[in-house]
C-alpha cells in the first residue's frame, strides 16, 4: 500500500517537475523533455493504481494504457523534432519578406541532428 | 448492422489515410473519393441516430472495460453531420487549391488522419480512447498548420503542438483519476457510479483545464490565431471549425453528461466568465487585425467564447424543456460556427490567393474582382455576428432568454458587445467590396473552389437558421419553448 | 392557398436577388451605348466617369440571352406582396412550424396598410432600378441589394411575431448599408459607415428588447394585452431600437447623409418604406390602447416635437434637393411619433388613432417615396419631348402640396385623420404646435421646389420612359388618395394655415427672385448631418479640456507608460507591437493556466462537502438565482493566484 502511495506520488511530483520545467525553459529540446517526464508521471500514476493488492495479479487495463500512451509520446516528440528541424532549414535559407502576423515568441535551440520524416512521426 | 456502422466514419477515413501515405500519385483522387464516402457514413449515421435513438458498439470482442467502445447519441450525431458536410466541402476546395502543388501530397494523408480522429473523438465511448483520438488529432493538426513551410507558420505550430500535448497530458492524468475512483473508463458506466468527492472534481477539473488549452478558452487563446492564420486555407478551415470543436465537444460532455452531478455554479461562472472574456478580447482583435486570415482567427477565440457562456445557464436552469433549449442552442451555435467558419476562411484563402496577401486595407480589387467570394463572406460574416436568419442568431436568442430567465442578465451586456463588435470587424471587410473597379462577368470565377465556400457559407445562415427544428429532434428534445 | 402568397411575399424577392447577384456588371443593352451622366445619384463631379468600355462582341448568344431577362428582377420582386395586399384580408394567417423555431405570417389592419403602400412604393422604385441600372458597373450587386432589403420590409410587415419582425429588420438595415454605399464614394462611404453604426446600435436594442419582451410576456406573438406586464428596460430599448431607424432627434443622425449617398430609387424606399416600420414596430411592441403609460407616452410626444421642430429649419437652409427631402421626413416622423405618444398616454384614442397613424404614414410614404423619385427625373433626355418636364416639375409641385396637406389633397385627408388625436390630448397647445409646423413644412416644400425647380440640376437621371411612367402611375395614386379614401368634409383640410404658408412663402420667393443674394447668408449654414458636422469640433474641444485639466496626471501616466516600455524594450529588444506577445510567453500562459485550474479546484471543493450533506443534487441546482450572485467574487485575477 504504500508502495503504491509512493509511486503515485512520485508520478504526481515528476507531472508538477516537467510542468515547472515546460513553462519556464526556453529552449525546445528542454520542453520536450518536460513533456515526457510529464508523461512518465501520469505512468507512474497509472502503474500505481494497477496494484490491487498483494493478493491479487496487477489490473492489466492500466498497463495496456501506458503502453498506448508511450507511443503516443514517442510519435509526439518525433513530429516536434521534424517540425524543429524545419525551422532550422528554414534559418539558414534567406527569410522570405514575412507579413506582419504576431511573431513567435519560442526560442528554439537549433542544436538537434534527429531528423525523423514527419509522416512517420504523424502514425503511432 | 446498424451498429456496425459506428465504425464507418472512423475506419474509412483512416483506410484513405493509408492508401494515399502509400499511393501518393492518386492522393489527390483517393482523398476526395474518401472525403465522400466518409461524409456520407457521417450523414448515414447521423440519420441512424435520427431514426432509432443512440447507437453503441463494443470492438474486438472484448468486455466493457478493456474494448474500445463506441457510441454516438444526438450530441455525437450532430457535430459527426457538421464534420462530414464541412469536410466534405473542405475536400472539394483542396483539390482546387493544392492541384499541381507537392504540398498537396502531403495534406492528403493528414487531412484524412485529422478526420479520422476527429470522428473518433466524436465518437468514442471511453475516455482512454478519447485521448488516443485527441492526441492524434492534435499531431496531424501541427503537421498540417505547418505545410506551408513558412517560418512563422511552422513556429507557431511547433507551439500549438507543444501546446496541444500539455492539454492531452493534463487531460490522460484526470483519467488516472478517475479511474482511481471507479476502475473504469466507460463514459456510461461512469456517469451512472460519480459521486461527488475531492478525487472526482480535481479529474473534473484537469480533464477540463487540459481541453481549455486546446479549445482555446480565453486566455488559452494564445496558440490559436498564428497557427490557424499561418496555415494553407483549407487547412485553417479544419482546425477553427472542427478542431476547437472536438476539445469543446469534449468539455460539454463532461460537464453536463459524465460529471453533471458534481458540476457547481461558481466553477460554471468561471467558464462562463473566460468566455465572455474571449468574445470581448477576441472581437477587439479581430477589429484590430491588419490580415483577414488573422481577422477570423480571432473570430474563432470570441466564438468559442459564446459556447463556454452557455456553461452558466445550463447549470442555473433546472432539468426540464428550457434546459433543453438551450442545451439544443449550444450545439446550433458549435455547428453553425462550424459552417461559417469554414466557409469564411475558404473564402479568405481564394481572396488571398487571388491577391497575394490578405491585408484587410488593400483588399478592394481582389473583392470586387470576386463577387461569389465576398458573398460567401458576406453569409458566413452574418453568421458570426448572429443576424437572422443565421443558426447563431437562434442559438443567442435562446442563450439571452435563458439569462434573463436565470436572472443573469450580466450576460445580456456581453452578448450585446460582442455582436456589435462582430458586426464592427465584418463590416470592415465588407466596405472593401463597395467601390468601382471593374467586375467581372460572372458571379463565380473558380468553381471548384468558390461553390464550396459559398455552399457551407450558405449553409449556416439559411439551412442552420430556418430550419433549425431538427437539431433539436436529433437531440431527442421536444419542440422549442420560448 | 392564397395565404401562401404571405410567404411568398418576402421569399420572392429573396429567390429572385439570387439569379440578380449573378448578373454580369458590363452588359449594356444595344442603343444605349454613351451616357453622360452617372444614374448613382451622386453629384456630377464626385464621381470620374468609371463606366467601362463595352464590347458586345464578348459575350455569348447564352449569357446575352439571360442578361437580357435578368435587369427586369428588381421591378418583379415586389409583385406577390402587392398582391397579397390586395386579396388577402384582415385577420389571413399563415402558421409556419418548420421555419425558424416556429413563425407565423400574418396581416392586421396596420400590416394591409403597410403592406399595400409599401409594396406600391417598392414596384415604383423597382421599376426605377431596373431601368436606371441597366448595364451598369455592378448592376448585379445593387439589384441584389435591392431585392434583399425590398424582402426584409416585407417580411418583417407580413411576420407576426417577434422572429420575424427582428430578421426582416435586421435584413432590411443591413441590406441598406449596400444600397448607402453602393456608389463607392467617399462621400458615400462616410453616409455608410455612419449609417451602419447607428443601425447596428438600433439592432442590438431592439434584439435585447424583443428578448425582453418575450421572457417577460412568455410569447413571441404578445397582443397589447400581454405587453402590459413589460417593464421600463424593453420599452425604453425599443424605444431607442426603433428611434434610429424613425430618425428621432438625436439618433437622426445617419439620415441626411444616408439619402443623398444612395442612389435614387433607393432614397425613394429608404425615406418612404423603410423609416416607417418604426412606427410599424412602436405599434406592435408597445402596449398601444391596453394601458395608459403616461411617462413613456409624455416622453415619445416630447421626442416627436424636437424632432419636428428640429427639422425644419435646418431643411431649410439646404441646397440639396435629397437633403431637404431626408429633413422633411425627419419632421414627418417627428409628427408620428407625437400621435403616437398622445395614444399612449390615452388608451382610448387607440382605436382610430393605430388607423390614423397607419393612413398618415401611407400617404406620407407614397408622396414622399414620389418626390424622390421626381428628383432623379429631372433631367432632359436627348431626344425627349420639350414638355416632359415642366410636366415633372408640375408632379412634383403636386407631391409637395400633397405632402404640405393642401387642399384637396392626401395630405389633407391624412391630416384629417390625424384631428381626433390632436383635440384628444391633454395638452392644448399641441395643435398650435401642428398649425406651425405645417408652415414650416411648406416652407420647405417651397424650398425643394425653389432648389429642384429653379436653381441647381443635382442628381439628375436621364430621362427614362418606363420610371416616368411608373411615377405618374404613383402621382396618380397620390392624387387619387383623398376621393378614394376621406369623407368630402376632409378634403379641405387646414386651409387657412395652408394658405396663409404659401402667400408667405410665395413672398420669399419673390423676395429672392428680386434679391438673390438677401437669402445666402443663411443657405448652407447648418451642413447635412447637422450634430454630426458639430460633433468634430466639440470633440475636439473636450479632449483639450481633458487634457489640460488632467496634465498632471497625464505626465505622470506619460512618464511611468515611458519607463515601463523602456524597461520592457531593454529587456525583452523588442517593442510591444502586438498586444498578445505577453500573452504567448510561457510562463506567463501556463501561470495564467494554473490560475485557472486553481479557481475551478476551488470551486468544485468548496461545494463538495455541501452536497455531501444534502444528498440530492437538485437541491443544489435550483437554487434561487440571487445565490449565483455569490460567485463573482471568485472572478479574481488568475495572476494573483500563481
Amino acid at each position: 500500500m504504500i508502495a503504491q502511495f509512493l509511486y503515485g506520488g512520485a508520478g504526481i511530483l515528476l507531472f508538477a517537475l516537467g510542468l515547472w520545467s515546460l513553462l519556464v525553459h526556453a529552449p525546445l529540446l528542454r520542453k520536450l523533455i518536460a513533456l515526457n517526464i510529464m508523461g512518465a508521471g501520469v505512468f507512474h500514476v497509472f502503474i500505481a493504481i494497477a496494484h490491487r493488492g498483494d493478493a491479487l495479479p496487477p489490473d492489466p487495463v492500466p498497463h495496456a494504457l501506458v503502453l498506448t500512451g508511450i507511443v503516443v509520446a514517442v510519435s509526439a516528440t518525433a513530429l516536434a523534432l521534424a517540425l524543429n528541424s524545419r525551422l532550422e532549414q528554414g534559418e539558414n535559407e534567406p527569410e522570405p519578406a514575412s507579413s506582419p502576423s504576431p511573431g513567435p515568441r519560442i526560442h528554439m535551440q537549433p542544436a538537434l541532428s534527429t531528423e525523423p520524416s514527419s509522416k512517420g512521426a504523424t502514425h503511432p | 448492422m446498424t451498429t456496425d456502422s459506428l465504425i464507418l466514419p472512423i475506419a474509412l477515413p483512416l483506410l484513405g489515410a493509408l492508401l494515399a501515405t502509400a499511393l501518393p500519385r492518386i492522393a489527390p483522387l483517393l482523398g476526395v473519393l474518401t472525403a465522400a464516402l466518409t461524409a456520407m457514413s457521417g450523414l448515414w449515421l447521423t440519420g441512424l441516430v435520427w431514426v432509432s435513438g443512440d447507437l453503441s458498439i463494443v470492438l474486438g470482442g472484448w468486455g466493457l472495460p478493456l474494448g474500445i467502445g463506441l457510441s454516438a447519441d444526438g450530441l455525437s450525431a450532430a457535430l459527426l453531420a457538421m464534420s462530414s458536410l464541412v469536410g466534405l466541402g473542405i475536400s472539394v476546395y483542396a483539390l482546387g487549391y493544392f492541384s499541381g502543388s507537392e504540398r498537396g501530397l502531403h495534406f492528403w494523408p493528414l487531412w484524412l488522419l485529422l478526420w479520422t480522429a476527429l470522428n473518433g473523438v466524436f465518437l468514442a465511448a471511453d475516455l482512454f480512447n478519447l485521448y488516443v483520438m485527441l492526441e492524434l488529432l492534435g499531431l496531424s493538426a501541427a503537421a498540417l498548420g505547418a505545410l506551408t513551410g513558412s517560418r512563422d507558420a511552422v513556429s507557431a505550430n511547433l507551439r500549438y503542438l507543444l501546446v496541444g500535448l500539455l492539454g492531452s497530458i493534463t487531460y490522460l492524468l484526470g483519467v488516472a483519476l478517475i479511474y482511481t475512483a471507479y476502475g473504469t473508463l466507460d463514459i456510461g458506466l461512469l456517469s451512472e457510479r460519480v459521486e461527488p468527492s475531492a478525487l472526482v472534481s480535481t479529474s473534473l477539473v484537469l480533464m477540463t483545464a487540459g481541453l481549455a488549452l486546446k479549445a482555446a478558452l480565453f486566455p488559452l487563446h494564445f496558440w490559436l490565431p498564428p497557427a490557424h492564420a499561418n496555415a494553407p486555407a483549407p487547412v485553417s478551415a479544419a482546425l477553427s471549425a472542427l478542431v476547437v470543436k472536438a476539445a469543446f465537444y469534449l468539455i460539454l460532455r463532461l460537464w453536463t453528461d459524465l460529471f453533471a452531478t458534481i458540476t457547481d455554479a461558481g466553477a460554471a461562472f468561471i467558464l462562463g466568465a473566460l468566455g465572455a472574456g474571449a468574445i470581448l478580447w477576441g472581437s477587439w482583435r479581430a477589429l484590430r487585425a491588419e490580415r483577414l486570415k488573422l481577422l477570423a482567427a480571432y473570430s474563432t477565440v470570441a466564438q468559442i467564447g459564446y459556447l463556454f457562456l452557455f456553461f452558466p445557464l445550463l447549470q442555473a436552469l433546472p432539468p426540464g424543456p428550457a434546459r433543453d433549449d438551450l442545451f439544443a442552442a449550444c450545439v446550433l451555435m458549435a455547428v453553425t460556427h462550424g459552417f461559417a467558419k469554414a466557409g469564411f476562411f475558404l473564402a479568405a484563402g481564394l481572396v488571398q490567393k487571388k491577391a497575394g496577401h490578405d491585408r484587410i486595407d488593400e483588399l478592394g480589387g481582389a473583392a470586387q474582382s470576386m463577387p461569389a467570394t465576398t458573398f460567401s463572406i458576406a453569409l458566413a460574416g452574418s453568421a458570426l455576428i448572429g443576424l437572422p436568419p443565421s443558426g447563431s442568431f437562434i442559438a443567442k436568442w435562446v442563450l439571452m432568454q435563458s439569462a434573463l430567465e436565470t436572472g443573469q442578465w450580466w450576460w445580456l451586456i456581453v452578448i450585446a458587445l460582442g455582436t456589435l463588435l462582430a458586426a464592427a470587424y465584418i463590416f470592415r471587410v465588407l466596405s472593401r467590396a463597395f467601390g468601382q473597379e471593374p467586375t467581372p462577368q460572372c458571379f463565380i470565377t473558380d468553381a471548384r473552389a468558390e461553390i464550396p465556400a459559398l455552399l457551407l457559407a450558405l449553409a449556416s445562415v439559411a439551412l442552420l437558421g430556418l430550419a433549425a427544428g431538427p437539431i433539436w429532434s436529433l437531440l431527442g428534445f421536444e419542440g422549442v419553448q420560448i | 392557398m392564397t395565404l401562401w402568397l404571405l410567404l411568398l411575399a418576402w421569399v420572392w424577392p429573396l429567390l429572385l436577388a439570387w439569379p440578380t447577384a449573378f448578373q454580369g456588371g458590363r452588359w449594356q443593352s444595344p442603343g444605349r451605348v454613351s451616357r453622360n451622366s452617372s444614374p448613382l445619384g451622386t453629384q456630377p463631379g464626385t464621381h470620374p466617369s468609371t463606366r467601362p468600355s463595352t464590347h458586345p462582341g464578348i459575350h455569348t448568344g447564352n449569357r446575352a440571352a439571360t442578361e437580357r431577362w435578368r435587369w427586369t428582377l428588381p421591378m418583379l420582386g415586389p409583385l406577390p406582396a402587392l398582391v397579397a395586399a390586395l386579396t388577402l384580408s384582415v385577420g389571413a394567417r399563415l402558421e409556419l412550424p418548420w421555419l425558424f423555431l416556429g413563425t407565423a405570417l400574418g396581416l392586421d389592419a396596420t400590416a394591409q396598410v403597410y403592406l399595400l403602400f409599401t409594396a406600391i412604393l417598392w414596384l415604383a422604385a423597382g421599376i426605377y432600378a431596373a431601368f436606371a441600372f441597366r448595364g451598369t458597373p455592378h448592376v448585379g450587386r445593387f439589384h441584389a441589394v435591392f431585392l434583399l432589403t425590398m424582402a426584409g420590409n416585407f417580411w418583417l410587415i407580413v411576420g407576426q411575431d417577434l422572429f420575424s419582425f427582428y430578421a426582416g429588420f435586421a435584413m432590411m438595415g443591413l441590406a441598406a448599408y449596400g444600397l448607402v454605399v453602393h456608389d463607392g464614394s467617399p462621400l458615400a462611404l462616410r453616409a455608410g459607415k455612419v449609417y451602419l453604426v447607428m443601425a447596428l446600435l438600433g439592432e442590438v436594442s431592439l434584439f435585447a428588447a424583443l428578448v425582453m419582451i418575450a421572457q417577460q410576456t412568455g410569447t413571441t406573438e404578445p397582443s397589447p394585452e400581454d405587453l402590459t406586464q413589460l417593464t421600463g428596460l424593453p420599452i425604453a430599448l425599443a424605444l431607442v431600437g426603433l428611434g434610429v431607424k424613425a430618425g428621432l432627434v438625436p439618433l437622426h443622425l445617419w439620415l441626411p447623409l444616408a439619402h443623398p449617398a444612395a442612389p435614387i430609387p433607393a432614397s425613394a424606399v429608404l425615406s418612404g418604406a423603410m423609416i416607417k416600420v418604426a412606427i410599424l414596430g412602436w405599434l406592435r411592441f408597445l402596449p398601444v390602447g391596453a394601458i395608459a403609460l403616461p411617462e413613456w407616452g409624455a416622453l415619445v410626444a416630447a421626442g416627436g416635437v424636437l424632432t419636428l421642430f428640429y427639422a425644419l429649419p435646418i431643411g431649410v437652409v439646404q441646397s440639396d434637393p435629397k437633403v431637404i427631402l431626408a429633413y422633411s421626413s425627419i419632421s414627418k416622423m417627428g409628427l408620428l411619433m407625437l400621435c403616437l405618444g398622445l395614444v399612449l398616454m390615452e388608451p382610448g384614442l387607440a382605436p382610430v388613432g393605430v388607423a390614423a397613424i397607419s393612413l398618415y404614414a401611407a400617404q406620407h410614404g407614397l408622396a414622399k417615396g414620389g418626390l424622390f423619385l421626381g428628383v432623379g427625373l429631372r433631367k432632359q433626355a436627348p431626344g425627349q419631348p420639350g414638355f416632359i418636364q415642366p410636366l415633372v416639375l408640375g408632379g412634383l409641385i403636386i407631391l409637395a402640396l400633397a405632402l404640405a396637406g393642401a387642399p384637396f389633397t392626401s395630405g389633407a385627408v391624412a391630416k384629417y385623420a390625424l384631428k381626433p388625436i390632436l383635440a384628444g390630448a391633454e395638452w392644448p397647445w399641441v395643435a398650435a404646435a401642428v398649425t406651425v409646423a405645417t408652415l414650416g413644412t411648406i416652407l420647405l416644400m417651397a424650398r425643394f421646389l425653389w432648389v429642384v425647380g429653379l436653381r441647381s440640376k443635382r442628381h439628375p437621371q436621364p430621362g427614362l420612359l418606363w420610371p416616368g411612367i411608373a411615377w405618374s402611375l404613383l402621382l396618380a395614386l397620390v392624387i387619387l388618395f383623398p376621393f378614394a379614401l376621406g369623407k368630402p368634409a376632409s378634403w379641405l383640410g387646414d386651409w387657412l394655415t395652408i394658405s396663409l404658408g404659401i402667400s408667405f412663402a410665395g413672398l420669399v420667393a419673390i423676395g429672392a427672385w428680386r434679391n438673390p443674394a438677401w437669402l445666402s447668408p443663411v443657405i448652407g449654414l447648418i451642413p447635412a448631418g447637422d450634430l454630426l458636422v458639430l460633433a468634430r469640433p466639440v470633440g475636439r474641444i473636450v479632449v483639450s479640456l481633458w487634457r489640460q485639466l488632467w496634465q498632471p496626471i497625464d505626465a505622470l501616466q506619460h512618464r511611468i507608460n515611458q519607463a515601463a516600455i523602456g524597461r520592457f524594450e531593454r529587456i525583452f529588444k523588442r517593442p510591444d507591437t502586438d498586444g498578445e506577445d505577453a500573452l504567448r510567453r510561457w510562463p506567463v500562459a501556463g501561470g495564467l493556466w494554473i490560475g485557472i485550474i486553481a479557481l475551478l479546484l476551488v470551486a468544485l471543493l468548496a461545494r463538495s462537502p455541501l452536497s455531501q450533506s444534502a444528498p440530492s443534487s437538485e437541491s443544489n441546482e435550483e437554487r434561487p438565482p440571487p445565490d449565483l450572485e455569490v460567485n463573482p467574487g471568485l472572478e479574481v485575477n488568475p495572476d494573483l493566484e500563481v
